[in-house]
């Protein structure tokens, strides 16, 4: 059963995972970590931190190699996009960001995402 | 066996990074002198050509090895390879992400089509061709990356501005061109964008 939807606040944090296909050279996030379907993604699904733990979300990608985005709420809002909590009853911090439809927008939220490789990782998969 | 390299292929290129040694050869006649592989015409990459114990430097790197030879009893400098040794890197990955499968980013996201490998091997040749000769290295993307619905993307930097190309599943092009830094930069992106308009916008970002 899905939970009640949570107030996301600026100061929230969300969780991306990240293909190494997703990542630059240098290990900043391509801006191809936010499209669907060759677009824009409109929905992009995250997970709320404050309601999941990084090996969890992790997990979800059901094989190693991959890493976790972290987005600063704060930092979507000033984009213009929204952040709305979607509980799933198989994952109830799933969360959705919304109103990305250009190339610029995806470009400006991989800049604000920071990659890192969760401790625990290779050992949930 | 040492390579004997034949002279007066094409244009030559007036590049500085490139020693005297090579600066009579195009980009495709060097690839095509080194055994990278490629298909001169289209840069699509040939069957594996074997060497056959060509003398090196003892200070040669991996790649360096594979392609080392002498033109006129003059070995090729180590550090003028190097916009060939990206270009191989950028086409090896090429060749991968055509083979990432079904669901490679965790979200349902498709391998690239055939169509989109096509135009991206096009596209990087060409400009590889184009503006190997005047800024280098620099002419070969910085990177590549499939993109979720069968494309792929790829994206070329500047001193000041960076684009990004999307090749869709129907090998047809898209772009955002990002002008200057911080506060002052400037975004533009379209999409149906003809090849030739590409190759002009990446001209003005490498050089």
């Amino acid at each position: 059963m899905a939970t009640e939807p949570a107030e996301i606040s600026d100061d929230d944090i969300l969780f991306r995972r990240l293909a190494p296909d997703h990542l630059h050279p240098d290990g900043t996030v391509n801006s191809n970590a936010y499209k669907c379907g060759g677009k824009p993604d409109p929905e992009i699904s995250v997970d709320l931190a404050k309601l999941t733990v990084e090996s969890d979300a992790m997990a979800r990608a059901g094989r190693p190699g991959f890493r976790l985005g972290l987005l600063k709420v704060r930092d979507i809002r000033a984009l213009g996009l929204t952040v709305r909590h979607s509980p799933t009853p198989e994952n109830p911090s799933h969360c959705v960001i919304e109103g990305s439809h250009s190339k610029t927008t995806c470009r400006q939220l991989a800049e604000i995402t920071a990659a890192k490789i969760p401790p625990a990782a290779s050992d949930v998969l | 066996m040492l390579l004997s390299i034949p002279v007066g292929l094409e244009q030559s290129t007036t590049d500085s990074h490139l020693s005297a040694t090579q600066s009579s050869f195009t980009l495709p006649a060097m690839c095509l002198l080194v055994n990278l592989l490629f298909d001169v015409g289209s840069g699509r990459p040939l069957m594996p050509i074997i060497h056959t114990g060509a003398e090196r430097p003892s200070t040669a790197q991996p790649f360096e090895d594979a392609i080392y030879l002498r033109t006129d009893q003059r070995p090729v400098e180590a550090a003028s390879l190097r916009p060939f040794s990206s270009l191989l890197e950028t086409l090896q990955r090429l060749n991968r992400i055509e083979g990432v499968g079904l669901n490679w980013d965790s979200y349902g996201g498709e391998p690239p089509s055939h169509a989109a490998v096509d135009s991206t091997q096009n596209l990087v040749w060409t400009l590889v061709n184009k503006m190997f000769g005047i800024v280098g290295e620099r002419a070969v993307p910085y990177s590549l990356a499939p993109l979720s619905g069968g494309g792929i993307q790829v994206e070329w930097r500047g001193d000041n501005d960076v684009i990004e190309v999307e090749i869709n599943r129907a090998g047809r092009y898209g772009y955002l061109l990002i002008h200057g830094a911080g506060d002052a930069r400037s975004f533009q992106e379209k999409d149906d964008v003809l090849e030739s308009e590409l190759v002009d916008l990446v001209r003005g970002v490498v050089s």
